[in-house]
C-alpha cells in the first residue's frame, strides 16, 4: 500500500534530525516536484517533512552585509514580487516568473527550485510509460541510459530549476543547517555534476536560506522554450556583462547536470574581446546533449544566436 | 417581428455562475453511497496475442470487489454508430495498441484499483507492428484486422467532373505532399462516469458526453441491453471539442462492474490516460496535384489522401466520409478525383476535434493554393476572390450554397489587416502575412433515418419556461443560445428561462453535436417548441382574460392587450389558470427540426447539408532565422456564421479556435518514437495556453441565411481549420521558406531554413 506519513516539524533541528534518522524521508515545501514523483513512484517519502510549519523560513529580507537573505520557503511568487528582488536582482525575479504557471509559483519555493530534482524525458514518466524503458539508471536502478545510449554508466538528467542560472551569475551563496551544525556554500559548489547524485548535500541538511550578495550591474535572463509558455526549459542563459574591466558572467543552465559557466569566455568578454569571438568560445565550453525535443544542432544554434543578441544588447545597456 | 430584445445581445451564460463558484458538479464531484473506484488494465504492448489472461489474483487484494475481461461481457464487435464493426470492449484474443483495454476492477479506493491491475496475470506474444500509414498499406506489412487487407478500414474514391481533362488543358500543375500530426483535445476535464446498475436491471450513467441520446443507443448494443434500461444523464461538462461523442470502455466496464458488485462504480481517466487511449485528431498525409488557368482559375484538384486511424476505426469511420471531399467546396473547383485511405496502425484510434479533418485539410490545400498564386505571381488574396464559392453556387459535390460570406470575409480580412501594404514587402524586416480560407458543414447528414433535434418547452406555473433538449451542453454554449430563443419567442426575460443538461428518460431524442448544428437544429427546435407554447399560452390568457388571442402579445414576463399600454395581466398568471382550471392544461409545446437534405455520399452528388459556414484568416508574423522562433504579431479572423444570436459565445468560440488552431500549428504534436507515445501530458505535448494568445481581430460577416434560425449558422468550427495554414503562408511571406509539415516549431523552421537555402535570403 503506498501510503506516506506526514510531518510537520516545529523546527530545523527538529526536520534535520527526522531526515537523519529516517533515510527514506524527503523534505516537502511547495511539494510541486515531489508530489509528482511521488505519484509516479520514482520516489517513496517515508515520512514526509513539511517545512512550511517552521517559522522564519520563509522572510525575504536585507542582510548586514547589504546583500539580500531570502527564506528557503520564499514562494517563487513571493521573491518575484518583492521590492528587494525587482530593485537589486530583477533577473531573479524575471527567472522565478518564467517558470511554470501562477497557480505553481504559489505554492512552489525558491528552496524547492534550487534543489530541484534532476529532470530527464525518460525518467519523469508514470510505471506505466516506463515499461518500454524499464532499465533507465536513475529510475531504476538499471543499466542503461535512453539518453547517451552509448554511454557505460553516469546520468545526464538535467539541473532545471530556472532561478539557478541568475542565482549562479549574481554569486549566491546557500545556507545549509543540519542537527550537527550549519555551513555557508557557494551556490555552484551546490551542484555534483551527476544526474542522480546531484546535490551536494549531506544527510539531515537542508537548505533554510539564499544569501545574495550587493547587487551587481544589469544583465540578461533567457529562458528559452520551444513549446508552449509551461514548459521547463530547453536552455537558459544568464548574462552579465563586465563592470569596468571585470566580473561578467555567461551562464547556461538547464542543459546539464549542473549550471554551467563559460568561464574562459568570460575572460574574453572581460577583456574586451568582441562578441563573435566570446560566442565562439563559450559554445566550445558548454556540452550539449540531443533530447527528444531539442537536437544539440539546434541547441548550439540558438543558444548562439541568442548569446550573441544579448551580448549585443549588453553593450547597449553599458551605454546607457 | 420586432428588433430582437434578447437574441443577438449581449448577455451571460446561465450556468456561469456556478462554474464560476465551484458550485457546479461535474462526473468527478459526484459521489453515491457505496461507491467503488473503477480502473482499466491497459495493453502495454504495441500489437500481441493474448496467450493467458488470468485476472483472479487480483481479487486477493484487500478493497478490491471485482475484476472483469472480455468474459463478463456479451460477445459484441461495435463501431462508432452503425459505421464499421471492428472493436470490442476489452480485447479478447489480441491486442492492438499501447493503451487497448483488457480488463477491469472495482474497488474500494484507489490505490486498492491500483495494487489489483499489477496482479493481473497476463501473457503476451508479440506480434510485428506498424506504425506509419504508407508502410501500413505495403504488401508484408502487419495486419492488424483479418477482414481488412492491407490494412485499409475504409476507402473512398471520389471521381467528380474529369479530372484527365483539367490536367490537359491546365496552364500550371503543382503536386505537393502534406503532413499534420497527431494532437490531442486537451480538455480540462478527463474522461470520467459513475454507472449504476440498480435491482430492477436499470442502468444509470452519470458522464459528460456531448451525445447521450446517441450513447443509450451505442451502450444498449455493446451490453445487450434494452434502450428503455439505460438512462444517460449528461453532467456538467469540462469541455470536449468533439472527442466525448463515443462509446468509451469506461462506460459498459463500470456498468458491469456495476451489475457485479452491487454498487455504484466511478471510473476517470488520468491525463496520462487521454493521451494512451482516448480519440485525438488524427495524422493526415496529403498528396496533393492541383491543376490551373494562367489567371489562377481552379481547374481540378487529385487527392490521395491516408488518414492515419490508429487500430481501431470508431469515429473515424463517420469522420472520413466528411473530410474526404468537404474542402472541395470551399473554393469553385469543377473536377475531384480523390482516393482517400482510412490506415490501420499499431497507435490508438483517433476521433473527432472541432474541425473534423478541416484544419488538415485546410493546410494541405490552403498552403499549395499559395504556392500556385505565387508561380503565378498573383497576390493570395486575388487568387482566393477570383475562386471562392458564392451564394447561389452549386459545388461539385452538388452542395447547394444558400448563404455565403466568403467574399466579404476575404475583402474583410484584406480591409482590415492592411494586407496590401504588408504582403510580399517586408521581407528585409524577416515579417510576413498570410491567408487562408475554409468552408464548415453545417447539421450534415449521414443516415437515411431521423437526422434532426426535437426539443419541449414547458411554461410553469409562476411563468418561467423550461426548455427539454437532448442536445449537449460542453462548453459550447447551447444553454445561453436555446434560453435566448426561448425567451425572444415566449417574450420572457432571459433569467425566466432555464434549461436542463440531457437526461434520456427526461429530454427527447437529439442527433448530437455533428457539423456545427447544435444552434441550427437544436435551435430551430426549441423555436418550434417555444411557439407551440406561446400559442397555447396565449389561447389559455385569452380565455382568462375573455379576449382574443390574436389581439394579444408577450412582452417581459406579461400579457398586453392590442392598443393599451398597461399590461392585463402576467404570463404567470396566465399559467397558473391554465393549469389549475377545472380540466387544467399544461403550457408545454413540441418542436422538431428534420432537416431537409440528403445523406452524405463523397461519390455522389447529395445535398446533405442545411447550409455551410465560410471564413477567411490572416496572421502576421515575426520570423527568426537564427533561433526558428516566430513570433505571431496578430490574427485577423471574419467568419460567416450567419446571423450571430450570442455575440459574447461566438466571440469565446473564435478565440478558443484560434488558440487551437495555433497549437496544432505551431506548439502541439503527440510524439511517437517506433509507435511509443513520448509525451503523454499538457506540458510536454505543447498544449497552447493563455500566454500563447496574440492579439486578435474578430469581424461577423452580414450574412443571414435563410433556414437558420433567426438566420444563424454555426461557428464553432470555422475559425480552427484556416489557421496552420494561414500561419504557414505569412512565415513563406517572411522568410521564403516553405514548410509543409506541421508542427512549425523552431526546431522545424531552422530545418526548412537551413534546407531551403539558408539565412539572408
Amino acid at each position: 500500500m503506498n501510503r506516506s506519513f506526514f510531518v510537520s516539524p516545529a523546527s530545523v533541528g527538529e526536520a534535520s534530525r527526522m531526515s537523519q534518522e529516517n533515510p527514506q524521508a524527503f523534505f516537502m515545501a511547495g511539494g510541486t516536484d515531489l508530489l509528482v514523483l511521488r505519484k509516479n513512484k520514482l520516489i517513496h517519502p517515508q515520512p514526509i517533512l513539511y517545512l512550511r510549519g517552521i517559522p522564519d523560513l520563509a522572510e525575504i529580507r536585507r542582510d548586514a552585509n547589504g546583500g539580500v537573505r531570502i527564506g528557503a520557503c520564499a514562494t517563487l511568487h513571493a521573491v518575484a514580487k518583492h521590492p528587494l528582488i525587482q530593485k537589486g536582482y530583477p533577473l531573479l525575479a524575471q527567472a522565478a516568473l518564467a517558470v511554470a504557471s501562477p497557480q505553481i509559483r504559489n505554492k512552489a519555493t525558491i528552496g524547492g527550485n534550487i534543489c530541484l530534482n534532476s529532470r530527464c524525458w525518460f525518467y519523469n514518466r508514470s510505471p506505466f510509460w516506463r515499461v518500454e524503458y524499464s532499465e533507465c539508471r536513475k529510475a531504476t536502478g538499471g543499466t542503461r541510459c535512453y539518453v547517451l545510449p552509448q554511454s557505460h554508466k553516469g546520468c545526464f538528467a538535467l539541473q532545471s530549476g530556472d532561478t539557478v542560472g541568475p542565482l549562479v551569475a549574481i554569486g549566491a551563496k546557500l545556507h545549509l543547517v543540519s542537527s550537527r551544525g550549519e555551513r555557508i556554500l557557494d551556490i555552484e559548489d551546490f551542484y555534483l555534476g551527476d544526474g542522480i547524485r546531484y546535490l551536494a548535500l549531506r544527510s539531515g541538511e537542508m537548505v533554510t536560506a539564499v544569501l545574495l550578495p550587493e547587487p551587481k550591474g544589469r544583465g540578461t535572463f533567457i529562458k528559452f522554450r520551444s513549446q508552449n509558455n509551461l514548459d521547463f526549459a530547453t536552455f537558459n542563459l544568464t548574462l552579465f556583462p563586465p563592470q569596468e574591466g571585470g566580473g561578467s558572467r555567461i551562464v547556461v543552465s538547464s542543459v546539464a547536470s549542473k549550471p554551467l559557466r563559460a568561464l574562459k569566455a568570460e575572460a574574453l568578454f572581460d577583456q574586451g574581446a568582441p562578441g563573435k569571438e566570446v560566442v565562439d568560445q563559450a559554445m566550445k565550453e558548454i556540452p550539449l546533449v540531443s533530447f527528444v525535443r531539442g537536437s544539440v544542432e539546434f541547441k548550439k544554434q540558438v543558444l548562439a544566436a541568442r548569446m550573441t543578441e544579448a551580448i549585443a544588447a549588453a553593450g547597449n545597456l553599458l551605454k546607457e | 417581428m420586432d428588433s430582437p430584445r434578447i437574441i443577438t445581445k449581449r448577455v451571460n451564460r446561465p450556468d456561469s455562475f456556478a462554474k464560476v463558484t465551484g458550485r457546479a458538479k461535474f462526473t468527478m464531484d459526484l459521489s453515491f453511497p457505496g461507491m467503488l473506484t473503477g480502473k482499466i488494465l491497459r495493453s502495454p504492448r504495441h500489437h500481441a496475442r493474448i496467450l493467458h489472461l488470468d485476472p483472479t489474483p487480483a481479487l486477493k487484494v484487500p478493497g478490491v470487489k471485482a475484476v472483469i475481461t472480455a468474459r463478463d461481457l456479451p460477445p459484441v464487435v461495435y463501431g462508432f454508430g452503425d459505421r464499421r464493426a471492428d472493436m470490442t470492449v476489452f480485447a479478447i484474443d489480441r491486442v492492438r495498441y499501447k493503451g487497448d483495454e483488457v480488463a477491469a476492477v472495482a474497488a474500494a479506493d484507489e490505490d486498492a484499483a491500483h495494487e489489483a491491475l499489477e496482479r493481473i496475470r497476463v501473457e503476451y506474444e508479440d506480434l510485428p507492428a506498424v506504425f506509419d500509414p504508407e508502410a501500413a498499406v505495403q504488401e508484408g506489412a502487419p495486419q492488424l484486422h483479418d477482414d481488412s487487407p492491407g490494412n485499409i478500414g475504409v476507402r473512398i474514391r471520389i471521381n467528380k467532373g474529369d479530372m484527365d481533362r483539367a490536367l490537359a488543358e491546365a496552364y500550371l500543375v503543382r503536386e505537393d505532399r502534406f503532413d499534420t500530426q497527431r494532437v490531442h483535445q486537451s480538455y480540462a476535464e478527463p474522461y470520467a462516469c459513475v454507472a449504476d446498475w440498480d435491482a430492477e436491471g436499470k442502468i444509470t450513467l452519470y458522464t459528460g458526453t456531448m451525445n447521450a441520446s446517441g450513447l443509450q443507443i451505442m451502450l444498449s448494443r455493446v451490453l445487450k441491453v434494452p434502450v428503455g434500461r439505460i438512462r444517460v444523464i449528461q453532467s456538467h461538462t469540462g469541455g470536449s471539442f468533439g472527442s466525448k461523442v463515443v462509446l468509451n470502455s469506461i462506460y459498459p466496464a463500470s456498468a458491469v462492474l456495476s451489475r457485479i458488485t452491487g454498487r455504484p462504480v466511478k471510473m476517470v481517466y488520468t491525463r496520462e490516460e487521454e493521451y494512451f487511449a482516448s480519440r485525438p485528431r488524427y495524422a493526415g498525409r496529403y498528396y496533393v496535384k492541383t491543376a490551373v488557368k494562367r489567371d489562377g482559375t481552379i481547374l481540378g484538384r487529385e487527392l490521395t489522401f491516408f488518414y492515419d486511424a490508429g487500430a481501431y476505426c470508431d469515429m473515424a469511420a463517420a469522420m472520413i466520409i466528411v473530410c474526404s471531399h468537404r474542402n472541395d467546396s470551399v473554393y469553385r473547383i469543377p473536377s475531384i478525383r480523390t482516393d482517400a485511405k482510412l490506415v490501420y496502425t499499431n497507435k490508438s484510434p483517433v476521433g473527432a476535434y472541432r474541425g473534423y479533418g478541416n484544419p488538415q485539410n485546410t493546410f494541405a490545400f490552403d498552403s499549395q493554393l499559395d504556392m500556385i498564386a505565387g508561380e503565378l505571381g498573383l497576390d493570395p488574396a486575388e487568387i482566393r476572390l477570383r475562386n471562392a464559392t458564392r451564394s447561389g453556387d452549386t459545388t461539385v459535390h452538388g452542395w447547394k450554397i444558400t448563404s455565403c460570406g466568403l467574399t466579404e470575409a476575404i475583402e474583410q480580412t484584406v480591409k482590415a489587416s492592411g494586407w496590401k501594404a504588408k504582403r510580399g514587402k517586408r521581407r528585409d524586416l524577416r515579417r510576413g502575412i498570410g491567408m487562408a480560407c475554409t468552408i464548415h458543414e453545417v447539421d450534415d447528414r449521414h443516415s437515411d433515418a431521423f437526422a434532426g433535434s426535437n426539443a419541449h418547452v414547458e411554461i410553469l406555473p409562476d411563468g418561467e419556461a423550461v426548455i427539454y433538449s437532448g442536445e449537449g451542453e460542453y462548453g459550447q454554449g447551447r444553454d445561453t443560445v436555446f434560453c435566448q430563443i426561448a425567451a425572444e419567442v415566449l417574450g420572457l426575460p432571459l433569467e425566466s428561462v432555464r434549461i436542463l443538461l440531457p437526461d434520456t428518460d427526461i429530454t427527447p431524442y437529439a442527433l448530437g453535436p455533428w457539423g456545427s448544428r447544435v444552434t441550427y437544429s437544436g435551435g430551430l427546435a426549441v423555436a418550434r417548441a417555444a411557439e407551440e407554447a406561446r400559442k397555447i399560452l396565449l389561447q389559455e390568457a385569452a380565455n382568462m382574460l375573455e379576449a382574443n388571442p390574436a389581439d394579444l402579445h408577450l412582452r417581459e414576463g406579461k400579457i398586453f392587450i392590442r392598443g393599451i399600454a398597461q399590461p392585463r395581466a402576467t404570463v404567470a398568471e396566465a399559467a397558473h389558470f391554465a393549469l389549475f382550471r377545472k380540466e387544467g392544461k399544461r403550457i408545454r409545446g413540441s418542436g422538431q427540426d428534420e432537416p431537409a437534405t440528403t445523406k452524405m455520399d463523397p461519390t455522389k452528388q447529395s445535398s446533405p447539408c442545411s447550409t455551410y459556414s465560410f471564413a477567411c484568416q490572416a496572421v502576421e508574423v515575426e520570423v527568426n532565422e537564427q533561433t526558428g522562433e516566430v513570433k505571431i504579431l496578430k490574427v485577423w479572423t471574419a467568419n460567416d456564421g450567419g446571423n450571430i444570436l450570442n455575440p459574447i459565445g461566438a466571440e469565446g468560440q473564435i478565440e478558443g479556435q484560434v488558440l487551437q488552431g495555433i497549437g496544432f500549428a505551431k506548439t502541439e504534436e503527440m510524439i511517437y518514437r517506433h509507435g511509443h507515445l513520448l509525451n503523454p501530458d499538457f506540458m510536454t505535448s505543447g498544449t497552447a495556453g493563455p500566454f500563447d494568445a496574440p492579439p486578435l481581430d474578430i469581424y461577423f460577416t452580414k450574412t443571414h441565411d435563410p433556414s437558420g434560425p433567426f438566420g444563424a449558422k454555426g461557428v464553432a468550427e470555422v475559425a480552427a481549420p484556416p489557421t496552420a495554414a494561414a500561419l504557414a503562408n505569412a512565415i513563406y511571406d517572411a522568410v521564403g521558406v516553405r514548410i509543409k509539415k506541421l508542427p512549425l516549431s523552431p526546431e522545424n523552421v531552422l530545418q526548412a531554413v537551413r534546407e531551403q537555402g539558408g539565412p539572408g535570403r
